[in-house]
């Protein structure tokens, strides 16, 4: 029978999306093409945009617009606010506790 | 260089996506469109000498604007349910319109589509591509009609054989019209 993975993922996606801009802002089109660098991550390129909206309205990123160097308009630029980097930390923990419990369950299960 | 069609094709996607949001928050809705031109303009940057095809490529990735209309939708990250039956748009009716007036783009705009089955869409195109093949102009069921009334000389069937074949594109888009009332719930039924 095939595992449908899609909602796991689906709630892992704004975790690892705000991981993505831990260490520097970044804009949409550059988080896409980081997070698809990662098997199956994202099925769909433009549900990230939704998903950073929401992110930005529960004050978990921030957004600027930065010129571009070309003629273009300027890029959005989103950034992981004080929050958001509280919440990336309690769940990094919680994913370490989550994770350490499933594989040992899975384990148990085969003997 | 830009590909021959990526204006129709891009705006065609935007048109869906922003019909799909109707009724949302307009500002979100305006935000979400904005952000996804804004896509597909880095996407189009990167490409050296783009196709049509290229440019249906940077649509297909970014997904179904139903599926980035879903997710607008869903607050938290709980489970949506699966698609909704697709209804009618007026991005169906403007391929209706422009298979008559602008066949090129209105052969595009059903393509787009995904009321038409992919049989349905090929007929479609097909029939219209007839008359576009044939150096028809693009306003080809108007002028056709007429010239076959000035090629009475040639004698026997010609006439009506020309003017036939300047009205096959209104043929096609009344065969997408009449495939469209049978597959599918109009859209006022979603609101």
């Amino acid at each position: 029978m095939a595992v449908d993975v899609t909602q796991m993922r689906k709630g892992l996606l704004e975790f690892c999306v705000m991981a993505q801009l831990e260490g520097e802002p970044r804009y949409g089109y550059e988080l896409v093409q980081r997070l698809g660098e990662v098997d199956g991550m994202l099925t769909s390129e433009g549900t990230i945009y939704p998903l950073l909206a929401r992110l930005h309205r529960e004050g978990l990123v921030a957004v600027e617009r930065r010129p571009t160097t070309s003629a273009g308009p300027p890029r959005k630029y989103y950034r992981l606010s004080a929050t958001g980097h509280r919440a990336l930390t309690s769940f990094r923990r919680e994913w370490a506790t989550l994770r350490t419990a499933i594989d040992r369950t899975l384990q148990g299960g085969a003997r | 260089m830009s590909a021959p069609h990526a204006t129709a094709i891009i705006e065609g996607y935007l048109a869906r996506l922003d019909l799909g949001l109707l009724g949302s928050d307009p500002l979100r809705r305006r935000e979400l469109v904005e952000d996804v031109r804004a896509h597909i303009a880095e996407a189009r940057a990167g490409l050296a000498d783009e196709t049509d095809a290229d440019v249906f490529a940077i649509c297909d990735r970014l997904g179904e604007p139903a599926d980035l209309v879903r997710e607008v939708g869903s607050a938290t990250a709980v489970a949506q349910p699966a698609s909704a039956p697709y209804v009618w748009s007026w991005l169906e009716i403007a391929a209706i319109a422009l298979t008559v007036m602008a066949w090129p783009v209105g052969a595009i705009l059903t393509l787009l589509s995904r009321v038409w089955t992919r049989r349905e869409k090929v007929i479609a195109t097909a029939i219209g591509a007839v008359t576009f093949a044939m150096g028809f102009p693009l306003s080809a069921p108007f002028i056709g009609p007429v010239l076959g009334t000035l090629v009475p000389s040639f004698g026997g069937a010609a006439p009506i054989f020309v003017g036939t074949l300047g009205a096959l594109p209104l043929v096609a888009a009344a065969y997408l019209a009449y495939r469209l009332t049978r597959a599918t719930a109009p859209m006022a039924q979603i609101a």
